[in-house]
């Protein structure tokens, strides 16, 4: 599949170093992991709706969206857990 | 990909341009927060793009193929790219890459580099969504004796902008729907075998079914100096899953 930028990804694309720098896990609450959302996940597309996705598809888009985003550890999290609470 | 790109097509010099859209390779990319600032960054490795140097490809001599699957020349290149967002809603960044194009007989690096742009609000004062991208390029691939075409100077430039918005706010659901744009993209190369510049004006209007669902049209205005202009309609439908 054809990916969006223009100096990017392979095979292998590893997230290691987010994970690193995301050590010290934080707790989020609701608030901001909408806020972020909001903030990051519509850069470059429009926001599908939380509730038109399983919690167990949030976390695999999650997955790549990580990678596309370049989310930090925290950000991640927080973003996961709003779209999973308010998922179908 | 179609429903993530707001036009029909895609802008000269970026995208299988002077840069390649993917690569090969491996990856490491990132966040680093400081304070309400953020910087991301991404570093990779890949097989190399490889350097056109068939004299019958006529205009395409000395530019850079990359649909690298396999490591032909057995070159690599190593790159990344660096962005800044000193607000949420912005994002500057610059990229490069570099290492080995050509092949044994027609040793060659490339030099590729980027600055880029990119700016998406939404808000009640706007009344909807505004993005801003904008993206500029610049190749240099070293000087090769490409045998009987003889040898030049083998820098490329180009870039775009676009501006696209969605009138989300106004109170009226169809009315959000549509979404215009507009775009300016250019391509310099006329001191390479291509012979020519070209700058384009492209006018679009999208219709969105839902979130991932898009119909578009555009019409391109284009010019070229040396070469033959070519005006287009387009006409595309595109869903993600
Ligand atoms: C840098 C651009 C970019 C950002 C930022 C981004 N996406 Fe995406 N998104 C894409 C692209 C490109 C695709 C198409 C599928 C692919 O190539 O991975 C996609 C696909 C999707 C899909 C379709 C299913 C899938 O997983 O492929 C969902 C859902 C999605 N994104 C949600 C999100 C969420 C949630 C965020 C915020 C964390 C986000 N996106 C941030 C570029 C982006």
């Amino acid at each position: 599949m054809k990916k969006i930028h223009y100096l990017i990804c392979g095979s292998l694309a590893l997230a290691g170093a987010a994970l690193l720098l995301a050590g010290c896990a934080a707790t989020s609450n609701q608030a901001n992991g909408a806020r972020l959302w909001s903030q990051n996940c519509s850069r470059c597309h429009n926001n599908r709706s939380p509730a038109s996705y399983s919690q167990a598809q949030w976390e695999v888009s999650m997955m790549h969206m990580r990678l596309r985003a370049n989310l930090t550890g925290n950000e991640y999290r927080a973003i996961l857990d709003f779209l999973q609470t308010a998922s179908k | 990909m179609a429903w993530v790109n707001r036009m029909a097509d895609q802008p000269l010099a970026v995208y299988d341009g002077l840069l390649p859209e993917t690569l090969v390779g491996t990856q490491l990319r990132g966040g680093v927060p400081l304070g309400s600032m953020k910087f991301n960054y991404a570093a990779f490795a890949a097989n190399a793009p490889s350097l056109n140097t068939d004299t019958n490809g006529g205009s395409a001599l000395g530019t850079l193929a990359f649909d690298n699957f396999d490591n032909g020349n057995g070159n690599f290149v190593g790159g990344g790219h660096l962005g800044f967002l000193p607000i949420p809603e912005l994002e500057l960044g610059y990229g490069l890459i570099y290492g080995g194009v050509g092949s044994a007989e027609a040793p060659a690096n490339a030099f590729l580099q980027s600055a880029d742009l990119n700016f998406v609000k939404d808000s009640a004062a706007l009344r909807g969504s505004l993005r801003l991208s904008a993206q500029w390029v610049w190749s240099a691939v070293d000087h090769v004796d490409y045998g009987a075409a003889g040898s030049f100077d083998n820098k490329r430039d180009g870039g775009y902008s676009q501006i696209s918005y969605r009138p989300t706010k106004w109170g009226s659901p169809v009315l959000a729907r549509f979404e215009p744009v507009f775009r300016f993209d250019i391509l310099n190369q006329k001191n390479t075998p291509a012979a020519y510049d070209e700058w384009r004006y492209t006018l679009g209007l999208n219709y969105w079914f839902g979130a991932m669902t898009v119909a578009k049209i555009g019409y391109e205005f284009d010019q070229r100096d040396g070469d033959t202009a070519h005006n287009a309609v387009m006409v595309q439908f595109a869903t993600g899953f």
